[in-house]
């Protein structure tokens, strides 16, 4: 797989890898699954958007919130009440505005929350999430705790949605194009300003980026991905409610980035995708997987800070250490070795 | 004039179990300087102890619940520290308050697993199952008593902190860890002490509220205790006992106050309250405003 | 650094695809033609766990005795699938496919409105019926919400209509009434709705005093008790609630010291007041509640033979959820013996304008065109008496056919 990248170093920047990836994603799923597993699946796609954004603020740019359900909310309930009240309006136009809706929100937010830092910085926007959980019942607008209903009816462009396949397609073209959006700015100089905030700071201002600016724009748009992940999760269930906006959205994003780890780009992805389905496919077995993804995080802050990611480069190293050959260079370095024997199958590269 | 004593008691004896929460959470930022969002499970379990200890009416009963509760989360506490928190104190504070947030997932699991979700009651002690007086205005036992125990805790607190050995080493660590370390503190005993005291504080908390709320998995993040916590050490100044002992009480008089003047802002006040003053003074009421300005560009 | 790290997540993406294609294409099973697969889709996890065990109670209740007396019309055997929503609308989009891949083409639950919405959503999809046995919200019929669903709770205005009328019956002195309710347009409107009904019984204005709305959620009623007890000389003021669940709990709680509910004329609540009364171990003050049911207040042959029933399989009285449970599978039961079969269109055609009679005396006509069950309700005043049956007498019943 190395080979597109040494030879076609055009590619990978333009995110030709990334694109087809969701192109045989997109087709092989539905090969192998159908009926709830499918639908899980679906779930499971517009997670990865979810975690994809969130990661713009917290792997990138090393904000971290707690109030990301605040912006997944927004989008639902953007879509809902666009439903509402211009039915006609084509359901990529409502996602359009919900994203733009959350990331004025957040960069607002930004302006006057980033005056703290750090944990302060996350509980405030836990509270931002609270207000928002709040306003649900005082607007009446907002119809309280019966929420919306009927989303499935909305087009997307000229017909709605007729069935769960159509909605895997739908469902993952999204998501495939915003994570390709992401993938763009990861590689352009803005996603490099955001890296430079994170590492430090201070030498990033002394290099002449303007730190406040960049960590506003990564709240905004880290935001408006967040709306669409959310209209999108929305759409699939066909309601929207206050439970969009509950914290444990907030904390179940940050437990799919933490697993699959942000030092690389695709770390939440992976992340999503794993907690989807252990959620899924542990509450068929127990009745309470709550406390296994508390322990398995547990693990995974204490042991495998990096998540699920970094794993292969941690085998790698205990079996050189084991071998008594000098450890792998560490950094970015070592993400260009060849890495033939990483557990990867090779069919799904090809 | 009753309207107004009726409205101070009911603000200060709402705020007073959120400083009992607050304070050891801004006791544990103070040395630590890790926000510990597990002190919510610590809080809820706190409670939990107590409808499984609690036996019989009697006052003697209710404080050796209080005790066992104190007790019993002051060794989760322990245990978490030293398993958790302390692998991670050199990763940085934004790992250990993952790390904290993964241990508020987990313990909330657990606690879920032991007690059920089904939500709980405990009666109050019947020795403070009554009300009196105060000008007019009709309080209850348990409240005042309740704003005694505060008045306990703040001052027991503060005595710790200025007049004891401990209290010294305690304020050399969180002034300058390496430093401290440099003069012979163990840096590493002192923080577990602290962890320690943090979650007793915690657990008492929680073991206070059981009479006068439903006890279920919403109070390890409730927006009647956690979060005004929260907000609380926020606006107090991180690190600060007595910042978290007046933000704690005026929020609650605050609070109290919207209901009666402006009841469409009730609910809402700690949070217009929080917004406003991280635009003027971000680093709170009596927080240093060297280390909160630092990072806030 | 990032340029094998797509592939590899991809490759990943792909790798735990097909691992985990062991867990396979569903087949939608057709049901046995002997039996008739009824799902329950009931948070049966979380802190409605209690509650939604009792409902499921109900159902199995009913299927067990429709089973004994050798199935519906004779021919089909009733097999209940409980699935888990866990009180997640998420989820229950998630457990309405796995009913669909198993064959399951009918289906009762539905604790609140945004899971009897998200239920009727997904089932939708699949043109299964679906029974909201437990919420209330008027929102969700006439027109129904999806062509699939059906609601048989008692909506909010009826219920209220009905406390507002009793109150005047049973209390025609009381002059002032303070109010506390949830911050939610449902818990305003039952107040609003028994209010009229007041007057409209009395042939006077009802005042109004002090006016609350908690905020869901919040369990910390000091403010607003401390400005109830303000209110002086309470032997002829009413308090109204329009709260539930936790919220009943932490008020009665925190209201126990200062002695007020004993001093008002009375106490009224429309929310659901038997599981936090009977938690109270024989404690909890008197309440005048109205809700579709209360055991002690049904006297007819099947009222009994449900109670005992129920008490068998459980050791419990039946609670208004329980009695919902029940209710549904009755409905589904009369409408599979009318339709003549088990097909999920033939069924809710059946349903469309069925009555049947129910163990309250009363009869429950589903309307055709919006859907909605209508039954009666009943009013009771619950106290706290360790000596009845789980700590609970009910007392001073009146049932309310439906209009």
């Amino acid at each position: 797989m190395n080979l597109i990248a040494r030879y076609s170093p055009t590619a990978t920047k333009l995110g030709l890898p990334l694109v087809a990836g969701f192109a045989v994603v997109a087709v092989l799923v539905p090969v192998f699954y159908g009926g709830s597993p499918l639908f899980t699946w679906t779930t499971a796609a517009a997670w990865v958007l979810f975690a994809m954004a969130t990661s713009v603020m917290f792997g990138w740019t090393g904000l971290l919130s707690f109030g990301q359900a605040a912006f997944f909310g927004v989008g639902a309930y953007a879509m809902a009440l666009l439903n509402t009240h211009v039915p006609d309006m084509p359901g990529l136009v409502m996602l359009a505005v919900g994203a733009g809706a959350a990331g004025l929100l957040a960069a607002l937010f930004a302006l006057f929350a980033l005056r703290t830092s750090g944990a302060e910085f996350a509980i405030l926007t836990l509270v931002l999430a609270q207000v928002l959980w709040l306003l649900t019942y005082r607007v009446p607008g907002l119809k309280g705790e019966d929420g919306f209903h009927g989303l499935f009816a909305i087009k997307i462009w000229n017909e709605p949605l007729t069935s769960d396949l159509e909605l895997w397609y739908y469902t993952i073209a999204v998501v495939g194009v915003c994570c390709w959006l992401l993938w763009l700015l990861y590689r352009s100089t803005a996603g490099m300003a955001m890296r430079a905030v994170r590492d430090d700071p201070w030498r990033a201002a002394a290099l002449g980026i303007n730190v406040r600016r960049v960590q506003v724009g990564a709240f905004g748009v880290s935001a408006a991905f967040s709306a669409v992940a959310g209209a999108l999760v929305a759409q699939g269930q066909g309601v929207v409610g206050p439970s969009t906006l509950a914290f444990s959205i907030s904390g179940e994003v940050l437990v799919a980035c933490l697993i699959g780890g942000m030092s690389r780009f695709a770390g939440p992805m992976l992340g999503a995708v794993v907690l989807i389905w252990v959620q899924t496919l542990l509450s068929n077995v127990f009745h309470d997987s709550n406390v296994f993804v508390g322990l398995l995080l547990l693990v995974i802050v204490i042991a495998l800070p990096k998540g699920l990611v970094s794993l292969p480069d941690k085998v790698r190293g205990v079996r050189r250490r084991w071998s008594g050959s000098p450890p792998p260079p560490s950094g970015p370095a070592s993400a260009e070795r060849p890495s033939s024997d990483g557990p990867i199958p090779a069919e799904s590269v090809r | 004039m009753n309207d107004l004593i009726a409205v101070l008691v009911a603000g200060v004896a709402q705020g007073v179990p959120v400083f009992v929460v607050a304070s050891g959470l801004t006791l544990i930022y103070g040395v630590l300087h890790v926000l510990n969002f597990a002190h919510g499970s610590f809080f809820l379990i706190g409670a939990l102890i107590v409808t499984t200890t609690l036996q019989g009416p009697s006052l003697g009963a209710f404080l050796g619940s209080i005790l066992l509760a104190g007790v019993g989360v002051m060794a989760i506490g322990v245990l978490s520290e030293v398993l958790v928190f302390r692998p991670l104190y050199k990763a940085g504070s934004t790992v250990s308050f993952l790390g904290a947030f993964a241990l508020f997932l987990a313990l909330l699991g657990l606690a879920t697993l032991v007690w059920g979700t089904n939500p709980r009651t405990v009666a109050y002690p019947s020795a403070l199952d009554g009300s009196f007086s105060i000008g007019g205005a009709r309080v209850g036992q348990y409240d005042l008593a309740l704003v005694a125990v505060g008045v306990v805790i703040a001052a027991g607190l503060w005595l710790l902190l200025t007049k004891t050995s401990l209290g010294t080493r305690v304020r050399a660590v969180s002034h300058d860890r390496t430093m401290a370390l440099a003069l012979g503190i163990r840096a590493g005993q002192v923080s577990t002490i602290v962890f320690g005291i943090g979650a007793f504080l915690a657990g008492v908390a929680g073991a206070l509220i059981a009479p006068v709320s439903s006890i279920d998995e919403g109070l390890a993040l409730s927006s009647d205790y956690m979060l005004p916590a929260f907000i609380a050490i926020i606006v107090g100044g991180l690190g600060s006992v007595p910042g978290a002992l007046i933000a704690a009480i005026a929020l609650g008089i605050l609070e109290s106050l919207s209901f009666r003047i402006a009841p469409s802002l009730s609910g809402f006040s700690y949070y217009l309250v929080v917004a406003a003053f991280l635009m003027f003074r971000p680093q709170g009421l009596l927080g240093s405003a060297a280390r909160s300005t630092a990072m806030a560009r | 650094m990032a340029r094998p790290t797509v592939l590899r997540a991809v490759a990943a993406a792909g790798a735990v695809a097909l691992a985990l294609a062991g867990c396979g294409k569903s087949e939608g099973a057709g049901s046995d033609s002997d039996t008739v697969k009824i799902g329950v889709v009931l948070p049966f996890t979380g802190v409605q766990a209690t509650i939604a065990k009792l409902e499921g109670q109900g159902a199995e209740v009913a299927a067990k005795m429709i089973n004994d007396a050798g199935g519906v019309d004779g021919q089909w055997e009733i097999e209940l699938v409980d699935v888990d929503d866990q009180l997640d609308p998420a989820r229950s989009a998630t457990v309405i496919r796995d009913l669909n891949d198993q064959g399951v083409q009918l289906a009762i639950g539905g604790q609140t409105s945004d899971l009897c919405k998200s239920s009727a959503e997904a089932s939708q999809r699949f043109n299964m019926t679906f029974i909201g046995a437990h919420c209330t919200s008027p929102d969700l019929v006439d027109p129904p919400i999806t062509d699939n669903f059906f609601m048989i709770g008692q909506q909010m205005t009826d219920l209220a209509k009905a406390i507002g009328t009793g109150l005047a019956e049973r209390y025609p002195d009381i002059e002032t009434w303070d109010v506390m309710t949830y911050d939610v347009d449902a818990m305003r409107l039952s107040w609003e709705e028994a209010k009229k009904a007041m007057e409209a019984e009395l042939g006077r204005p009802v005042q109004v005093g002090e006016q609350y709305q908690v905020p869901v959620g919040g369990t910390t009623m000091r403010k607003e008790i401390s400005g109830l007890v303000s209110t002086g000389d309470k032997s002829k003021r009413g308090l109204f609630l329009g709260i539930y669940g936790a919220g009943t709990t932490s008020f009665v709680q925190q209201a126990k010291p200062t002695g007020l509910l004993d001093e008002y004329g009375v106490v009224a609540q429309t929310g659901v007041y038997w599981p936090t009364a009977t938690a109270m171990d024989g404690a909890a003050p008197a309440i005048y509640n109205v809700h579709d049911y209360f055991y002690a207040c049904q006297d007819t042959e099947e009222n009994t033979e449900f109670v005992t029933a129920f008490e068998e399989l459980t050791g419990e009285k039946p609670d208004a959820g329980a009695y919902q449970g029940y209710l549904a599978i009755k409905l589904l039961e009369a409408a599979i013996a009318e339709a003549g079969s088990t097909d999920s269109a033939d069924v809710q055609a059946a349903l469309e304008g069925l009555s049947i009679e129910t163990p309250m005396g009363t009869s429950m006509t589903i309307s055709a065109d919006g859907h909605e069950g209508k039954g009666g309700v009943t009013t009771a005043v619950l106290a706290g008496d360790p000596s009845a049956p789980q700590g609970v007498a009910i007392t001073d019943c009146g049932v309310t056919p439906a209009e």
